[in-house]
């Protein structure tokens, strides 16, 4: 120990060495002494045990949210993905595979009824394909239903969902079948997976009620086909769409043709006695934009020559009857026509449809008459292959009864043919 | 000091220096009295700290080569003595290494390594096991080669201590696999492994590569 003493115990005085740290004649430490403590390892066992347990509550969610079957729910689309991929599911009215039609609003007659698609589109998100039947695979059931107000005067209804010749590039479509007094409804696809998942795509559907205008021969010149003309051109002018115009035309037979363009003007015959409302030319219906364009209770009657009524744009003729022309009802262009409870007796050709547009109106030919003409039905081209159903129409005297050249799709399990 | 202690025994003599057993006269207290050619370095380190676990230094003194250190008496017997009555039991060992551990962090916190961890070297004092003997740590490492050899306790020493690789705290941590070992089977890992978990324990505490054991004291001391 160092000789040199300048340093006195605090407790017995005596002198100690500057360096020293015990005071040997007392026994005392003269240094102040500090505890050290171990560092708790408790804290770190315990942070430890959180995180794991944090991890293994994420691993276990994580493993359970993987394996449960999810619910997808979209308006107008749901993007889906599996192990192969993913997908884009959407609803449209339209024919565009890309563009989701979520809400819609359509445009309708109050007493009219109507029919739209409404197409599933199922795309490859990648790469754009179309994955509609490769995606079906792993669809165990597809449902559709409307869902709106128990008081909708007139409630929406859906078909059930499969593939349509129509709509090629749509995995399914369901149609649709509305008035203008349906209220407005929302339309639900449920496509349930294999996997147990669940995919709702949703669409809204919404009836705007358009104006109707209805003419009556009591109240307007009509008596002769160029006072009709005179009216209908001038309606064309002064009525714009996509308001309805109704002409009630008198019991009289017009001779001369007329022709209806640019607007629709349906035109409601009428009878009085044996009199009945009779066009005796040819009335050509071309009106290219808006609804379609109806014919009630009207006669055409020929004398063996042209054609009673030759249609280019969307029409309908409902009790209606065509007689004596070469053609009694032509359906050509791009237009989709109908004819339901209607009339064709001693024409050359009864009804020809020559049409290749991409438009169907209606399915139903239904409880026609087809009577003493060469060939009642001609078939030529019909747009799309929908199946044109003949249900209650009556085929007799007919030289051919039906003449599909294009091989269209017939359903006439239900008509008649003596 | 030769007036006020006298000397109670000689614990320890060796030819690098002894351990005596001193009292105060005056009041009676027991110190120990190490005299040793080295390196007091840990032992003044140790002057401003207490822990229950390791025995108060209350002076240490380097003069050239030569060490005097005063420190506090610990009474009880050493794990070395009562292991050869009777083995210990998995939680008997796994509180005496604890203590054991808490002592040793002390000393590595202190940048310095015990290297001569056994059970001669560690008293318990009650319910506190004590950590005693410093005069190999800090040694050059031939001559805590030699040191080691000649206290005979070989078989605790770490590969490193050998020369593989220089000595740090893991040095400790191989010595306390051994010791657990022994504590929990009375024989050395490589002669007899203890079940169980803490056989897993001494089995990575006794890794030859030293970055293969518990870091420190603090994760083994976690493992227990």
């Amino acid at each position: 120990m160092n000789d040199t003493l300048n340093q006195i115990c605090p407790r017995c005085r005596a002198q100690l060495p500057p360096q020293a740290a015990f005071c040997p004649h007392c026994a005392q430490s003269i240094v102040s002494a500090k505890a050290i403590r171990v560092p708790s390892v408790r804290w770190k066992k315990i942070l430890y045990l959180g995180v794991a347990a944090v991890a293994l509550a994420a691993l276990i969610l994580g493993i359970v949210f993987y394996f449960l079957p999810r619910t997808y729910d979209g308006l107008g689309q749901v993007i889906y993905t599996d192990q192969d991929g993913t997908y884009q599911l959407l609803l449209a009215c339209s024919n565009e595979r890309f563009t989701p039609d979520a809400e819609i609003t359509q445009e309708a007659e109050v007493n009219g009824e109507y029919r739209m698609p409404s197409r599933l589109f199922i795309n490859h998100v990648d790469t754009g394909a179309n994955a509609g039947q490769i995606f079906l695979q792993k669809v165990d059931s597809v449902s559709a239903q409307f869902l709106q107000s128990p008081d909708s005067p007139s409630p929406m209804v859906c078909s059930r969902p499969e593939y349509r010749d129509f709509s090629p590039e749509a995995a399914m479509v369901s149609l649709l079948d509305y008035t203008g007094r349906s209220g407005p409804a929302e339309l639900v696809w449920t496509l349930n997976m294999k996997n147990g998942d669940t995919i709702k795509l949703r669409q809204k559907i919404k009836i705007d009620p358009i104006e109707t205008y209805d003419y009556h021969y009591e109240d307007y010149p009509m008596d002769t086909v160029e006072q009709l003309q005179t009216l209908v051109d001038q309606i064309t002018k002064e009525v714009p769409l996509p308001a309805v115009v109704n002409l009630h035309l008198p019991p009289v037979t017009y001779e001369g043709g007329l022709t209806i363009e640019n607007r629709p003007i349906n035109l409601h015959g009428s009878q009085e006695g044996d009199r009945r409302t009779t066009f005796t030319d040819t009335v050509r219906v071309a009106a290219q934009n808006g609804p379609i364009l109806y014919f009630y209770d009207l006669d055409f009657t020929g004398h063996g020559e042209g054609i009673g009524v030759s249609a280019s744009a969307r029409f309908w003729a409902e009790g209606c009857s065509f007689t004596g022309w070469k053609t009694g009802m032509l359906g050509y262009g791009y237009a989709w026509v109908n004819v339901i409870a209607c009339q064709f007796a001693d024409n050359e050709v009864g009804f020809h449809f020559n049409s290749n547009g991409g438009y169907v109106n209606h399915t139903m030919f239904n409880d026609n008459t087809f009577i003493g003409n060469g060939t009642a039905v001609l078939l030529e081209q019909v747009p799309t292959d929908e199946t044109m159903n003949f249900q209650g129409s009556r085929f007799s005297q007919n030289g051919t009864d039906i003449d599909n050249r294009c091989g269209q799709p017939l359903d006439i399990s239900q008509a008649i043919f003596e | 000091m030769q007036e006020e202690y006298e000397t109670v025994r000689l614990m320890k003599e060796s030819p690098r220096g002894s351990i005596r057993l001193i009292r105060h006269k005056a009041s009676g207290q027991l110190f120990v009295l190490r005299q040793f050619t080295g390196n007091g370095e840990v032992y003044q380190k140790l002057l401003p700290y207490r822990s229950t676990n390791l025995p108060t230094v209350f002076e240490a003194v380097q003069e050239g080569e030569n060490c005097l250190v005063l420190e506090e008496f610990i009474p009880g017997d050493t794990l070395g003595f009562l292991l050869q009555g009777a083995l210990f039991s998995p939680a008997e060992t796994k509180k005496i290494v604890t203590q054991v551990c808490r002592g040793l962090w002390v000393l590595h916190s202190l940048g310095a390594v015990h290297r001569d961890i056994k059970p001669e070297n560690i008293i318990l004092r009650g319910n506190d096991a004590v950590l005693i003997d410093f005069d190999a740590a800090r040694i050059h490492k031939p001559e805590a080669e030699g040191d080691t050899q000649i206290l005979g306790t070989a078989g605790f020493a770490a590969p490193e201590q050998y020369g593989l690789s220089q000595s740090d705290v893991r040095t400790d941590i191989y010595s306390l696999g051994i010791l657990i070992n022994v504590m929990l089977t009375g024989q050395h890992p490589s002669q007899k492994l203890a079940q169980g978990r803490l056989g897993r324990v001494v089995e990575r505490c006794t890794r030859v590569n030293p970055r293969h054991r518990y870091k420190n004291v603090l994760c083994l001391m976690e493992a227990l």
